[in-house]
Parts: C-alpha cells; sequence; structure tokens
C-alpha cells in the first residue's frame, strides 16, 4: 500500500519536472522571439533613417583573366571577352555573421538590392586595372554589411544573349592556337558572408563610402599551370584540354547543352560541379545553387 | 545541432568555435585573455603560414594585430579583454579563405558567435538541467524508501 508520504515526495518530483519542462519552453520561445524580431526590422529600398552613406557593387575576374593565364594542362589561355549577367545583387547586415558553409538563406536586419539587370565583361582593362563597377546607391544605411547574395542569369541580349557566363577567348599551345567560344546557359544563385581578402570591405559610417566585391576565380574552371598538378585547385579542375578535344575547324564553340552531349559524363560532372564555385567574395566562397 | 554544441561548451567553460568553408577549416578556441587559432585545410592539412589579421570591436575596419600561422597552422594571439563585443579574426592563403568571429559581449555566449542564446538563457536552461537531475535523483529515493513498506 502506498502511503501519503509517497504520493507526497512523487508529487514533489513532478512539480520539479514539469517546472524545468515549463523553464525550457520559455527559454524556446525566448529564441523564437529574437528570430521573429530580426525578421520584422529588416527593410527595403524606401530607408528611412538619419545616417546615411554610399554603397557600391563590384564585380572582379582578377587579373589573370585581365592578362591571360596558363592552364593546369599548358594552354595559354587569352581572354578577349568574358561576361557574367548579374542580377538581385543585395548586401545584407547580419547578425550572426552568413556562414556560407551552412547552406542557409541569409537573413538580415537590413538588406539593400541594386536594382536591374548587369552584363558584365571581366576581361575589361588590364592586369592593374581596379575591379569594375556594378553600380552604386547613395543613401543607404550605414553599419557593416556582411554578407552579399546575387544570381547570375542568361543575357537576354548582346553579345552573351542566353547565357549566364560567356567566354571568348584565343587558347594556345605549341603550334596550336584556337578561338574558344564557351556558353552556360545555367542560372545560379550565391550566398556570401563577409568579403576576405587585403581589406576589410562593408563597413558604412555616416556620409561614407563602402564597396563590396563579387570575385569569380576562372582559374577554379580551367587550373592553374603555375600550382602543381596535384594541388587541390588543380585536382578540381577540368583543365582546357577537354574543351580542346572538342575543337573543329580551329574554333571550339559550345555550350552547356553541347558539353553534355560530347563530354564523358565525369567530365561533364566536373564541369558541372566546378561552375558552382566559381563566384567568390574576395577569397572567401560562396553557397551556390543551380536555379 | 551547432546550438547544442554551443551549449556544451559554455556548461564545460570550453569556449570554442570553428568555421568551415570550401576547401578551409578555421577554428579557435579561448584561454583567459589568450585564443589559439588553427586553421587547415579540407584534407586535414595545416595552413602553414596563412595570413591572419585580427580586428577588434572598437575599430573594426583596421587591423588590430596580423601575423602569421606556424608549422601545425596555428597563429596565437591575446585579446584586450576591455574591448567588449565580437572580435573577428580572417585567414587567408592562396586565394582560398575565412573569417571567424569570437563574440565576448556580455549577453552572448563566450566562443558562439552563431548562437542566438542569451546568456540568461543559458542559466535558465543550465539550471533546469540540474534541476532535472535532481528531481530524477528525489524520485528513486523515494522509490527506495518506499520498499519496506511494501512489503509489511
Amino acid at each position: 500500500m502506498k502511503t501519503s508520504g509517497y504520493y507526497e515526495k512523487s508529487g514533489i518530483t513532478l512539480v520539479i519536472l514539469l517546472a524545468g519542462v515549463i523553464l525550457l519552453l520559455v527559454a524556446g520561445c525566448g529564441i523564437a522571439k529574437d528570430e521573429t524580431e530580426i525578421d520584422d526590422i529588416s527593410t527595403d529600398q524606401s530607408f528611412e533613417v538619419e545616417e546615411t552613406g554610399t554603397l557600391e557593387f563590384r564585380a572582379n575576374g582578377e587579373d589573370f583573366v585581365r592578362r591571360g593565364f596558363v592552364s593546369k594542362d599548358g594552354w595559354h589561355i587569352t581572354f578577349n571577352h568574358l561576361y557574367v549577367t548579374l542580377t538581385d545583387i543585395t548586401a545584407w547586415q547580419t547578425d550572426p555573421p552568413y556562414e556560407s558553409h551552412s547552406g542557409d538563406t541569409i537573413t538580415g536586419e537590413v538588406d539593400v538590392m541594386l536594382e536591374g539587370v548587369f552584363t558584365i565583361d571581366l576581361a575589361q582593362g588590364d592586369e592593374n586595372a581596379d575591379p569594375l563597377s556594378v553600380g552604386r546607391i547613395d543613401s543607404v544605411p550605414v553599419g557593416h554589411y556582411n554578407a552579399l547574395s546575387w544570381r547570375m542569369i542568361p543575357a537576354s541580349a548582346g553579345p552573351s544573349e542566353g547565357y549566364s557566363i560567356y567566354i571568348d577567348a584565343q587558347a594556345e599551345k605549341g603550334d596550336q592556337s584556337y578561338n574558344v567560344y564557351i556558353g552556360i546557359e545555367q542560372e545560379y544563385f550565391y550566398q556570401a558572408g563577409e568579403y576576405i581578402g587585403d581589406e576589410r570591405k562593408g563597413i558604412l559610417a555616416q556620409g561614407g563610402f563602402t564597396d563590396l566585391e563579387m570575385t569569380f576565380h576562372f582559374d577554379h574552371l580551367f587550373g592553374d599551370g603555375e600550382l602543381s598538378l596535384d594541388s587541390g585547385l588543380n585536382l578540381l579542375a577540368p583543365g582546357f584540354e577537354p574543351f580542346a578535344d572538342l575543337m573543329a575547324e580551329g574554333t571550339v564553340d559550345v555550350d552547356l547543352a553541347i558539353l553534355r552531349e560530347t563530354l564523358g559524363d565525369l567530365e561533364y560532372q566536373k564541369l558541372v560541379d566546378i561552375l558552382l564555385t566559381l563566384g567568390h567574395v574576395g577569397e572567401g566562397h560562396c553557397h551556390c545553387e543551380c536555379l | 545541432m551547432t546550438q547544442t554544441v554551443h551549449l556544451l561548451a559554455f556548461i564545460l567553460f570550453i569556449p570554442a568555435g570553428i568555421a568551415l568553408a570550401h576547401g578551409v577549416s578555421v577554428t579557435w578556441k579561448a584561454c583567459g585573455e589568450e585564443i589559439t587559432i588553427e586553421a587547415a585545410w579540407d584534407n586535414g592539412l595545416p595552413m602553414v603560414e596563412a595570413q591572419v589579421t585580427v580586428f577588434s570591436p572598437l575599430d573594426p575596419a583596421s587591423p588590430f594585430m596580423s601575423g602569421v600561422t606556424d608549422d601545425e597552422g596555428i597563429f596565437v594571439f591575446k585579446l584586450d579583454d576591455s574591448q567588449v563585443g565580437v572580435w573577428d579574426v580572417q585567414v587567408r592563403k592562396a586565394g582560398h579563405g575565412e573569417m571567424v568571429h569570437i563574440d565576448l559581449s556580455s549577453d552572448e555566449i563566450p566562443g558562439g558567435g552563431a548562437s542566438v542564446y542569451t546568456t540568461s538563457q543559458i542559466l535558465l536552461m543550465a539550471v533546469c538541467v540540474i534541476w532535472g537531475f535532481a528531481g530524477t535523483a528525489f524520485f528513486f529515493h523515494s522509490r527506495k524508501k518506499r520498499k519496506p513498506d511494501a512489503h509489511t
């Protein structure tokens, strides 16, 4: 027979456990509340803040795109034009900082979008040229823009029409010389954290100026002849040889649809995988999705 | 899962953080004011002589200090603990880089830069865990004391 003391103690225990559960739920509610608050204070283009500055968005194909380089398999490649078409370029202020490896969607306290679609020729300028200005917005809220997202979409007109990336280059090796036209019709969505590089970008003070950079690493595609073949970059890079094998009358003129039919399965998959890694913020990696 | 790791780190008083990117892994741990950064490639090899730049909360636009990792991919530095807030540390080499965030603000978890828990919430949860253990102990204690009654 159970004594009244037993019921008393069991009751106390149950109360203690229930109290613990309730407190945990309260703590849980607090976490959810924090997330909601972040969503609630997101802003759009109609800023009503007193402290503002100017934010510029830039695109950079890096110096080796402007001066040419040697691929991992010994092809000297010089770019006449290297077009990328960018849109929905958005700077974010996020807290905590966005981590691209998480694969999450960026959410931020402040977001600033550059309206429009921009086709940029990353091969413009000499090797010492500054990154290309895509556009700037005046009177954006001050703060630390520590995340960046953009879409890369097929161009609707112009020399790269139909392609999000269009390479117009010359490839030479020994006595071989090819005109190279490679179009990528896939659409991509990039999300990145803070710019990684020589300088810190994205910190905007009252009346000040800052810039953010979309950086494209085309050595990931062709490899780098200055690195050993067993370097991480060269192991992942398709190189130029797979494209050279598709040469017809001194010209390589292909797009993803043709490459899907003509490359081997492994080579095609290697190409598709590496295209996801082209977009960076300086040396910082992006989370990239095919759309 | 990450939040659970941060919570455990807090309970065990071992501030720690990690940032992973394609090709690079940068971790940090704190012992008092001393911060140890460890950088490695994704194949596990240390990032030797990687460039490290530390940014303080009071002047995040200018480097607080800089240096390079050693042969084991390690870089050790001392924080100025009078500067409360987020310390950012950038590590990069050969076109790959990552930034870790060390949060020393008063209402955030040390080492939990990506956490959304406040200190009060964490303390509350820690109390609940201890309370839960105590409750379980009371329960079994009461059962043990009850057994002689059951035979009489």
